[in-house]
């Protein structure tokens, strides 16, 4: 008994002394609205030790649903007290905690609908609040995007958010590329594409020809919406100097997903999410468009989507981690046309100490994409519908001629394979280094490494004998492209005084890409079931691939600020590429930007939260192609008479890029905090366009490159937003956006101009705009029957290809607490497509009003066509007959300035809905602590388009995204399809 | 002691910084040249002749197979019917009843390629006499190789295209129009240069190509003249060879690999004459298409196109020797005129001719032995036998391009 009291006197004593050295104490509070005194339910509160070390535990707690928090036995000392919210800006208090004392802290949350105080990127080595930003910054949060609606690719994560910035699919075909078109398009050289980063690696953002008519594959297809996190965009030099020559389009700066720092430490969360929906065919092609369009309609089927995502994510005090699967099945509305896609993601990052941070992303992602045959060619659907007018019989023959499938039988051209597996790794290592508390050097070493693998099958048992195809003909290509890029910068931050801040950035960029590939083809297989190459009997061609380009830079620049209200920015790059003519010399970048916060400097009222008015100064310029530089080079040509030696390409060696200059104007005004307009003019300026100075054939020289040429281009961008109202159960944001951008070529320096057809790069006209000789009238023989058109002696304007003005309008309506409905609309004016589908079947019987002109002219014949017994055939020399020639004459099938198939591309469209239900509180009430969040989502895409168009869509252009002259031409092009789906979303 | 640390680490920065700007040009200057393409600097050598030479044939293949297809199109060789499923380049119906615009890309596309094949044949005769050579045979060849291409190239202007729809003709290098005659001359000097540097081998295609330009020209006796020293029967066709990389365009454009340019069913009428016709006038039908014929001369893609040969050479001197007793009334004439015809049908199995000799059955004779050679448009013009409109062009037009880009064109 004795011995007992003793040892429970011992436990006691002993309890004691560690309860003493175990001090702690407890922080509690409540997070509110500023505004409404609302409390916010959901809240993140996360402690951390003010000294950051390591070996210091972090706390973290979710407010409940009076907005109240209590976080206990936190260790006696400093800390850094921090409180984010959706759309509030993020709050930071240093407290003391006293042991046995409870610290109470009530935050006021103000409201950022905009994200003002969210750091953006505004450079090359900038970062910078975007509310003192001094360039148009735009940055789409692709997480909460992807939540409400599902994408297919990146377009379609931009398509209609970013003032400036038109991301479009050239067709309806699942998994090909899309095009951007940034601003007024920079310069007359190089395709007109951003340089895109994902997470500090510089991408392969090409297209590779699919060999099946106009569409390419886009390596951009690897890229799965669903790893996204946000997207920035720098839209020219005048925020991307710095970048260089891969600036002068603008920079696309794509981060995935991570854990989020400074979150629950300790803690991990799963997303599981799952995707289901269908592809149908928008419109129906219609008579006016094509006598083939019933045919042409029946060809299509509705394709079936399915994608499922997995990710976990996770964090303790000096690691975070997530790692994640999405894969998606989608089938496109022609039989030959599906696109799989499977993406593993792994994104880590360690914290050393305070002083060191390594962030590492990786992605493995495979897709394999089969692709129809279309635009222009006769092996696919809409080429073997759309050409032809109905089938006819010649009379006294059992000869019939016309009709669909004249060319080649529907089974065959189902049956023709184009099929494209790629895959991928993109990998960054980051380091962020803060050696003092001034001095911050930052290094990346990216890779993006792509391997293709493309077979196109023309089956050996149909007859494709009229196209010159015998017994099967296969062709089998393997490609790898290699991209590496590094970054160096160092960070030198100082305050000369209590209000002047200055900041130097000095730092270096390298790029390297090489690629390689090789390809066969070979027919006459003997079975119709082995396709491998060495089966075939008969060697068509091989061929070689082979690239490598470098370019490095050394960019510095200063940032001053006074008093937190003028900013003023400096800076100059040199840069150096492999495909600037040897005897050139490097090329510099200027850089000036500014802006100052009137909000500040002036007595305004307390609720105009942000009034900034901003400019900014930038070049950059665009490379020539790897070989422009050199001189006279020499290929080789088969023959007969054996390998020979052919003159390819005709260089120079002084050959510089092409120098874009931009200048904008900027300012945001923000009310309240919750309802803002910003505005952007810019003027961009490129001299020194790289062309050909064209050479008359004679010559029989290809053209040599000079530095010639320029081109002018303005516009404004203006996005107004707004919250009209949030309360716990009801919210309502509004967002507009409106662009005006437009070009003119003001010299080509004596150059020849471009002319693809109908789409010119022309002084005097806009890049690609539509430009020919007009028809006038009509031409007749010496006893009045029609002859031909009469075309005017100067080249006119038939519209441009590129719409000058678009525009979104987007709203979000959460109601009854639980329900969100999402609607985005948008709009392209002034813009014109050429219908060259109907003018190209004309020729072939499929324009009703054309055959029955050819009859009533008697001139049927000139054009190869039966006479159509419907009407009768008119006498020549009178009203009538004059009437139906001039309007036969525009009806040209051939004419380039045939205006009846020029068309408005003027269209109003539905592009995306959603109605969501958040489940987590139903689910919470019947299983509570089971699940952290829930969602039902039923979406849709394209979901109604008003437009005066004859065909069935004006967003394609037959030449697919190829970033040429030729665009806004429909040329059996496949409409892009209206999406419907259903998703279901869980976290754990 | 911290901003010390700090400035150590700035002047740290900033060698790196220095000694990285210097190097960067060569950094971006370091990469990997080009597996499928040479500078030219790198082919003036005595090496790489062959290669050279090799080049400017193919060039040549190309151009003539182009050339002589179009030109088919353009005579009543050949028809582009629309409604023929495989006929989808309208360009070609443009050519088929001869109402050609300046910007058919097709022709610009031939033009293209014949400035080229003259500009590479040049190119070769400069290169051949700048190099020094250990092996004297070899530059001769090289000189001759370029000579005759040249005079191919010249040869293919005077004979193929023109100014406006009368005119023939051509342009050298960016300089004046000349017309068809001063290109012909241009054509005879180049192979009298060829002849000189061959050693022989070309000699007797050289006088056969000079003979068929005389022809063409209406120079009769220097056309006998250049004839008479022509191929025979011992000379081996010279010609345009092909090959998978590179094929034969009757092939794929008139033939059995694409048919957008039909046969005219008036080589039925041969064929049904004499059945074994088709030894020369080689048809076939197309499969469960209507009633229509295609060529099957070029039965391959790499089928070679015949660019003289000893029959061609002797049917010139038939005709010249025809020509010559319409004027003469010699019956030696006459005779000659009649074996030389059935010499050339003997070399295809072919009995004597059965009818009575006119220039008429010359000219018929020449259209089933040249059959799909090109050949049929110039004698269109020479007899007079035009199938088109007064107003349609009996040349391909010179194009848009080198109107709107050679000042010196119409000077």
């Amino acid at each position: 008994m004795k011995n007992i009291r003793y040892f429970l006197w011992c436990v006691l004593f002993v309890t004691g002394i560690l309860s003493m050295s175990a001090q702690t104490g407890t922080v509690r509070g409540t997070i509110t609205d500023s505004k409404s005194k609302e409390p916010l339910v959901s809240a993140t509160v996360y402690l951390q030790m003010a000294s950051q070390s390591t070996s210091s535990k972090s706390f973290g707690k979710i407010t409940n649903k009076q907005g109240q928090f209590e976080i206990s036995n936190v260790p006696v000392g400093t800390y850094t007290l921090r409180v984010t919210y959706v759309s509030y800006a993020s709050y930071l208090k240093t407290i003391t905690v006293i042991d046995q004392q409870t610290v109470t802290v009530d935050v006021p949350l103000r409201l950022d609908v905009k994200g003002l105080e969210e750091v953006v990127i505004t450079g090359v080595a900038s970062r910078t609040q975007k509310s003192v930003a001094e360039v148009a910054v735009s940055r789409v949060d692709a997480t909460a995007l992807s939540n409400a609606n599902g994408f297919q690719d990146v377009s379609q994560l931009l398509a209609g958010k970013v003032a400036g910035v038109k991301a479009s699919s050239s067709s309806g075909a699942v998994g090909m590329g899309f095009r951007f078109d940034v601003r007024s398009g920079a310069g007359l050289n190089g395709n007109g594409q951003p340089t895109i980063f994902v997470d500090g690696v510089r991408v392969a953002s090409g297209l590779s020809d699919a060999g099946t008519g106009g569409q390419d594959f886009s390596d951009l297809a690897l890229l799965s919406p669903e790893s996204i996190e946000s997207i920035e965009v720098l839209k020219g030099p005048a925020a991307s100097a710095l970048y260089g020559t891969s600036g002068s389009n603008g920079v696309v700066l794509i981060k995935t997903k991570r854990a989020l720092a400074g979150t629950i430490p300790n803690s991990y969360s799963v997303q599981f999410k799952t995707t289901h929906g269908i592809n149908e065919r928008q419109n129906d092609y219609t008579k006016e468009y094509s006598l083939g369009y019933e045919d042409a309609n029946r060809t299509f089927r509705t394709g079936n989507i399915s994608g499922q995502a997995f990710t976990i994510a996770g964090n303790t005090s000096s690691f975070n981690y997530l790692l994640g699967y999405d894969r998606r099945n989608e089938e496109g509305i022609l039989s030959t046309n599906s696109f799989n896609r499977d993406v593993l993601r792994g994104n880590f990052s360690a914290f050393a100490s305070d002083k060191l941070t390594f962030n590492i992303s990786s992605s493995y992602g495979f897709t394999k994409t089969y692709v129809p045959y279309g635009d222009n060619t006769v092996f696919g659907f809409l080429g073997e519908t759309l050409n032809y007018g109905p089938e006819f019989k010649i009379p006294g023959t059992n000869i019939t001629i016309g009709g669909a499938y004249s060319g080649l039988d529907s089974i065959a051209v189902a049956s023709l394979v184009n099929v494209r597996k790629q895959q991928s790794f993109t990998g960054s290592a980051e380091v962020l280094y803060l050696p003092v508390k001034e001095l911050s050097i930052r290094g990346v070493l990216g890779v993006n490494t792509v391997g293709s693998f493309y077979e196109q099958l023309i089956p050996a048992q149909y007859d494709y004998s009229r196209y010159g195809v015998i017994r099967g003909d296969v062709f089998k290509s393997q490609e790898t492209d290699n991209y590496y890029n590094f970054d160096l910068s160092a960070t030198y931050s100082t305050n000369f005084s209590e209000t002047i801040k200055s900041a130097t950035v000095a730092g270096i960029q390298g790029f390297l890409s090489n690629s390689y590939g090789i390809s066969v083809e070979k027919d006459s297989f003997p079975s119709t079931s082995i396709t491998a190459l060495g089966s075939g009997n008969r060697y068509i061609a091989g061929a070689e691939v082979f690239g490598d380009a470098r370019s490095a830079g050394l960019f510095i620049q200063e940032e001053v600020s006074f008093d937190d209200t003028y900013f003023l920015t400096a800076g100059i790059r040199n840069d150096f590429a492999s495909a600037i003519g040897k005897d050139a010399a490097s090329v510099f970048y200027p850089k000036l930007t500014g802006a100052v916060r009137l909000d500040r400097a002036l007595e305004l009222p307390q609720d105009l939260n942000l009034f900034k008015f901003r400019f900014g100064y930038g070049a950059s310029g665009i490379l020539p192609g790897p070989l422009d530089g050199s001189t006279l080079r020499w290929g080789v040509a088969q023959s007969g008479h054996g390998a020979g030696a052919v003159i390819t390409s005709q260089g120079n060696p002084t050959l510089q890029p092409e120098t874009v200059q931009e200048l904008e104007f900027g300012t945001e005004i923000e009310y309240d905090n919750r309802y803002g307009i910003e505005v952007t003019y810019f003027r961009q300026f490129a001299a020194n366009s790289i062309f050909t100075r064209q050479q008359a054939p004679s010559v029989g020289l290809p053209a040599p490159f000079q530095n010639v040429g320029s081109i002018v281009g303005s516009g404004i961008e203006a996005s107004i937003y707004a919250e009209l109202f949030r309360t716990e159960d009801y919210q309502l944001n509004l967002n507009l956006i409106y662009n005006y951008a437009n070009n003119e070529v003001t010299d080509l320096g004596g150059a020849s101009p471009i002319i693809n057809g109908e789409n010119v790069v022309m002084k005097g006209f806009s890049k690609g705009e539509f430009v020919a000789f007009p028809i006038i009238g009509a031409l007749y023989e010496a006893d009045g029957t029609y002859r031909g058109p009469e075309l005017g002696k100067e080249r006119v304007s038939f519209g441009k290809s590129l719409a000058p003005t678009n525009g979104s309008f987007s709203f979000t309506f959460r109601f009854l607490k639980d329900f969100s409905l999402y609607l985005l609309t948008d709009w392209s004016l002034g813009g014109t497509i050429h219908n060259f589908t109907r003018q190209f079947g004309t020729r072939f019987g499929a324009n009703e009003e054309f055959k029955q002109l050819a009859t009533k002219l008697g001139v049927n014949l000139n054009y190869g066509m039966l006479p159509d017994t419907t009407v009768e055939i008119l006498t020549k020399n009178t009203n009538a007959y004059t009437q139906a020639a001039e309007r036969f004459a525009q009806l040209d099938p051939t004419e380039t300035g045939a205006s009846d198939y020029y068309e408005s591309s003027d269209n109003f469209r539905i592009r995306e809905i959603s109605l969501q239900y958040n489940l987590t509180s139903l689910i919470e009430s019947i299983m509570p602590n089971v699940i952290k969040n829930a969602s039902l989502t039923f979406a849709a895409r394209n979901v109604a388009m008003f437009k005066t168009y004859s065909g069935p869509d004006v967003e394609i252009t037959t030449n697919g995204a190829d970033r040429s002259v030729t665009r806004g031409q429909d040329f059996f092009t496949l409409q892009n399809p209206r999406t419907l789906y259903g998703m279901l979303s869980i976290g754990f | 002691m911290k901003n010390y640390k700090t400035l150590n680490y700035i002047l740290l920065f900033g060698l790196a910084a220095f000694i990285t700007l210097i190097g960067c040009k060569d950094f971006v200057q370091n990469i990997e040249p080009p597996n499928d393409s040479t500078e030219d600097i790198n082919l003036n050598s005595e090496q790489e002749i062959d290669f050279l030479m090799n080049g400017v044939k193919a060039k040549f293949a190309t151009t003539y197979s182009e050339l002589t297809c179009l030109a088919g199109g353009l005579s009543d060789e050949l028809v582009y019917d629309p409604n023929f499923p495989g006929a989808t380049y309208p360009q070609y119906f443009e050519v088929e009843v001869g109402i050609i615009k300046l910007n058919n890309t097709s022709i610009e596309n031939a033009i293209t390629n014949l400035g080229s094949l003259r500009m590479h044949a040049d190119t070769l005769i400069g290169r051949a006499s700048v190099i020094t050579f250990k092996d004297d045979n070899l530059r001769n060849q090289a000189l001759a190789t370029g000579y005759i291409y040249g005079a191919l190239a010249r040869y293919l202007w005077a004979s193929y295209f023109g100014l406006n729809e009368n005119n023939g003709g051509g342009v050298i290098n960016s300089g004046p129009f000349i017309p068809a005659s001063a290109m012909y001359d241009l054509a005879l000097k180049y192979i009298d240069s060829a002849a000189r540097y061959s050693q022989g081998d070309l000699n007797p295609v050289a006088y056969s190509l000079k003979a068929k330009i005389h022809l063409i020209e209406g120079r009769l006796n220097d056309a006998d003249t250049a004839a008479q020293n022509g191929m025979s029967e011992i000379d081996k066709p010279f010609e345009a060879k092909f090959s998978k990389e590179s094929v034969n365009f009757w092939y794929n454009n008139a033939g059995k690999g694409r048919t957008q340019f039909l046969l005219s069913r008036r080589y039925l009428d041969y064929t049904s004459q004499d059945s074994r016709e088709i030894r020369r006038v080689s048809f076939a039908n197309t499969q469960g298409i209507g009633n229509y014929i295609y060529q099957s001369k070029y039965f391959e893609d790499k089928t070679p196109i015949i660019v003289m040969s000893w029959q061609e050479n002797s049917l010139m001197r038939a005709e010249l020797s025809w020509r010559e007793y319409m004027k003469s009334r010699m019956e030696s004439d006459s005779t000659s005129a009649m074996t030389y015809i059935d010499a050339v049908r003997a070399s295809h199995g072919l009995d004597p001719l059965a009818v009575p000799l006119t220039l008429d059955e010359i000219f018929n004779e020449r259209d089933k032995e040249l059959f799909c050679t090109g050949a049929r448009l110039i004698d269109q013009r020479r007899s007079g036998k035009w199938h088109l409109s007064n107003s349609a062009w009996r040349y391909l037009p010179i194009t848009e391009a080198e109107r709107t880009r050679n000042p010196n064109l119409l000077k």
